[in-house]
């Protein structure tokens, strides 16, 4: 098989994963009836409003009853509740995938996105998507920063002081949650210290107005991010350091850097010619993907520090059962993902020259 | 082969199982690591069938109903705050099975209830709560008379303040009232503050705060310079009572089978209490089980599947390989965490932590599955098993006993690392607002959350270092299987 042979078929592949991801959850919301349930509830609240308004005006009851039913067959026609789930959710599922993403129906979403309602989809996301960006990519980035220039030097004083210190660290916080240690950051450094803000909601205005004041607005972006950042750097970077060690490690014993070694070969040269590049695929692939991976935004931790990012914008849809965000948002999520795991097969091909037969 | 050979070589099964079981413990006890593990699983798996021993079957209603933890302070700290130096007035609850003496008085025969209580430290009580169980109803004849209840406080400068009356009437034809749930009241507040104006302050016209009540109760109360109210704690002994009066008519031996004189004071127990009221040691200790019970639930079940589903593919190969391959990437696609939320959102409340399970044992087994296979790919190239399949052997004979057994011992390892996914799963889900009713660390958690006290020490710290420390149990007792299982991360 060539190359090209094998990247269409994993082409082919990653793009049938990711249809099904997009009909799997249109089905679930609808199958389960959950849109038809909180529909009902918004139409039952909306007939209740506009019966009490009749009733102010003293219409007589029997005309008043073929009103109010009137009323409550025009929303249900209007909301697509007295369809069947299939012929409500396939359609969306179907505009979605053609990137035709439609309007959001819950204030709630623009609440999340800070437009007012009523917002489209897509302006939604990327209304959200910066927010997650300052926040959980740039601390993916600086935990595979440090990790990947501390993870190699770790493995070569296997055993030490040094390396059991930095297995412990890595245990300690794999177990940590890091929303509750952001809890805890929140009453310490914001309530109890205040060094750092208490409630990040407002870091909305910085970052849609950044244009206006760039200097002011970074560092405002800035003062809003850190504790964030710290929070998830301190809990993830231990697990970055345990499988960076791990991936150099593995190669570390391999017999060819034996042989290297054995041949006399300076341990700089070895270690830059024999085991980065033996150790790259792995060490690239968790760093794409938890890259790729954090444009989703941490749902709980974004919740716990109320950051408006892709995370919020996701539960705000799901609470109110708005198809076309669920809909839009795992999408775009997939997308990424399955993007970047299609680079990762390309990078393959480049760093591992085994592969391409 | 014979029923008893069969039932021998069963034995020594069961015998060669002992034997390894004991090997990897203590292979893992010589790790650092192994060790604290293992001690820390004990503890977690004894405190668990602690509180599965002594967990009331209705806990989940208890929990979540705020009726039954009136009579317990609100957002107390642990008792024990009070040895660090703390002032915290002390919580005191007495449990009465007859009255402490029986008087007659103004045509009434009174059963009273005595406690005392010493104020130790600058600071007031909470409330005063009287819980009675199976009060004996007044009856003359056919008439029914009412029962008088009154709660009276004795302060150390002697002051007696009523703190609370009541008439209690039976419905018809009831000789016990109070069988189902107990009459249970608190002290009347604005009873109280105009009592003390008048009797302490000796100022009738002045209006206290009833807000404040328990404050004044036990204080000294003085109107500053300013006309504005000082109080300070007054401390000493207090003898409360409470008198149950029937008309002279009536005669009981034993008016109540249980009266509870309860005051509620500003700490509790080992772990103090939440907004409700909750003890939160026992929302924590009936955690455990609940925590122990998803975690090993959800990996046993994604392990086992993953297991099989690894070994399948990697045996037999072909088209069954290819359709479980394709069916591990999609679901390496799917985004869980949201997925999770989507699919526990849209189930019922009394589902969803079964849900929560369920969707992270069916995502759950894709990653185990692709190294089995893997291991399986190399395993089956070895010349045994060809040696095995020419003496005859079946592929479920060789599969069992030549391939499973090599593969299980990374599976073990595997399953104890992912123990903790189902419970931090559960905890998170929990915070963010996804509702399942169960009591556990998570839901505890989410109360504090929801009620903006991120302040409150003891309501925020504990769930968390609990959720921590039964993640790290399983973390230390991974790694020191994995290098049991991995021999290349073994030291050197």
């Amino acid at each position: 098989m060539g190359v090209g042979t094998t990247l269409a078929r994993r082409a082919v592949a990653l793009t049938i994963a990711l249809i099904i991801v997009v009909f799997l959850t249109a089905i679930i919301i609808g199958a389960t009836g959950y849109d038809k349930m909180v529909w009902q509830a918004i139409i039952t609240e909306q007939v209740r409003a506009y019966k009490t308004a009749l009733q102010q005006r003293k219409i007589p009851s029997s005309e008043l009853e073929a009103k109010v039913r009137a009323y409550r067959q025009q929303l249900e026609e209007l909301y697509g509740v007295n369809k069947p789930w299939y012929q409500r959710v396939i359609p969306l599922a179907i505009n979605t995938l053609l990137l035709n993403l439609g309007f959001s129906n819950s204030h709630d979403v623009a609440d999340v996105a800070g437009i007012p309602y009523p917002v489209r989809v897509g302006d939604a996301i990327m209304a959200c998507l910066p927010r997650t960006i300052v926040m959980i990519t740039v601390a993916q980035a600086i935990c595979a920063a440090i990790a990947l220039l501390i993870g190699p030097l770790i493995a070569y004083r296997h055993g030490t002081l040094l390396d059991r210190s930095i297995l412990s660290y890595a245990a300690l916080t794999n177990a940590l949650p890091v929303w509750w240690l952001g809890m805890l950051f929140i009453y310490l450094f914001g309530f109890n210290l205040g060094i750092f803000p208490t409630d990040y909601h407002a870091v909305i205005a910085y970052i849609n107005t950044f244009a206006q004041n760039p200097v002011h607005n970074l560092l405002m972006i800035m003062y809003y991010a850190a504790l964030p950042i710290i929070t998830i750097v301190i809990v993830f970077l231990g697990s970055w350091f345990y499988s960076v060690r791990a991936m150099v490690l593995r190669v570390v014993r391999e017999d060819f850097v034996m042989v290297a070694r054995a041949k006399g070969l300076p341990e700089k040269y070895i270690v830059t010619r024999h085991v980065l590049r033996a150790a790259a695929p792995p060490v690239v692939t968790s760093v794409i993907l938890s890259l790729a991976g954090s444009i989703g935004g941490y749902i709980i931790t974004e919740s716990v520090f109320n950051w408006p990012g892709m995370g919020t914008l996701y539960y705000a849809a799901v609470t109110s059962a708005d198809v076309p965000t669920i809909l839009g948002l795992t999408y775009m999520l997939t997308l990424v993902y399955v993007i970047a795991r299609f680079i990762l097969e390309v990078l393959y091909i480049l760093l591992d020259p085994r592969v391409r037969l | 082969m014979s029923r008893e050979n069969e039932f021998v070589g069963r034995g020594a099964a069961l015998k060669r199982l002992a034997r390894s079981t004991k090997e990897w413990i203590v292979e893992i006890w010589s790790y650092d690591s192994g060790k604290a593990g293992l001690v820390l699983l004990v503890v977690f798996v004894f405190l668990a069938f602690y509180a599965l021993a002594v967990i009331p079957p209705d806990y989940m209603y208890i929990w979540n109903n705020p009726k039954y933890w009136q009579d317990h302070p609100i957002l107390a700290p642990p008792q024990w705050v009070r040895d660090l130096g703390y002032q915290r007035a002390l919580h005191k609850a007495v449990f009465f099975h007859k009255p402490s003496s029986k008087t007659f008085s103004e045509g009434f025969n009174v059963y009273v209830y005595r406690m005392s209580y010493r104020l130790d430290v600058n600071d007031y009580p909470q409330n005063l709560v009287i819980k009675i169980s199976e009060l004996r109803a007044a009856w003359i004849g056919e008439r029914a008379a009412p029962v008088i209840a009154v709660l009276k406080v004795r302060r150390p400068d002697r002051v007696v303040i009523t703190a609370y009356v009541d008439t209690i009437t039976p419905r018809r034809g009831e000789r016990v009232m109070f069988v189902e749930s107990p009459y249970m009241v608190s002290m009347d507040r604005n009873r109280v503050a105009s009592e003390i104006a008048a009797k302490v302050l000796k100022r009738p016209d002045v209006s206290l705060d009833p807000q404040l009540a328990n404050e004044y109760l036990f204080g000294r109360v003085k109107l500053g310079p300013h006309g504005e109210v000082v109080v300070t704690p007054l401390k000493g002994v207090y003898t409360i009572t409470l008198e149950l009066r029937y008309p002279a008519e009536v005669r009981v031996r034993n008016p109540a089978k249980e009266v509870e004189l309860v005051v509620v004071g500003n700490c509790f127990g080992l772990m103090g209490t939440d907004l409700v009221g909750r003890d939160l040691a026992q929302g924590l200790l009936y955690g455990f089980p609940i925590a122990l019970l998803i975690g090993f639930v959800t990996s046993l079940a994604s392990r086992l599947i993953g297991l099989f589903t690894g070994v399948i593919s990697g045996y037999y190969g072909g088209v069954v390989d290819e359709v479980l391959q394709r069916v591990i990437d999609v679901m390496g696609n799917i985004p869980l965490l949201p997925f999770l939320i989507l699919v526990v959102s849209v189930s019922p409340v009394e589902w969803r932590l079964w849900i929560i399970v369920i969707v992270l044992i069916v995502f759950g087994w894709g990653g185990l599955a692709i190294v089995i296979r893997s291991m399986t790919l190399s395993i089956k190239e070895e010349p045994y098993i060809e040696a095995a399949r020419s003496v005859g052997a079946s592929n479920a004979r060789i599969l069992l006993r030549h391939v499973i057994p090599q593969v299980i011992p990374y599976t073990i390892a595997s399953l104890v690392f992912s123990v903790p996914s189902a419970i931090l799963a559960e905890a998170g889900l929990s915070v963010i607002g996804l509702e399942h009713g169960w009591p556990t660390w998570g839901k505890i958690l989410a109360a504090a959350r929801q009620a903006q006290r991120y302040d409150v020490w003891w309501w925020i710290i504990p769930p968390g270092v609990l959720l921590a420390l039964t993640s790290l149990t399983f973390v230390l007792l991974g790694m020191a299987m994995e290098r049991i299982v991995e021999p290349r991360l073994r030291r050197t």
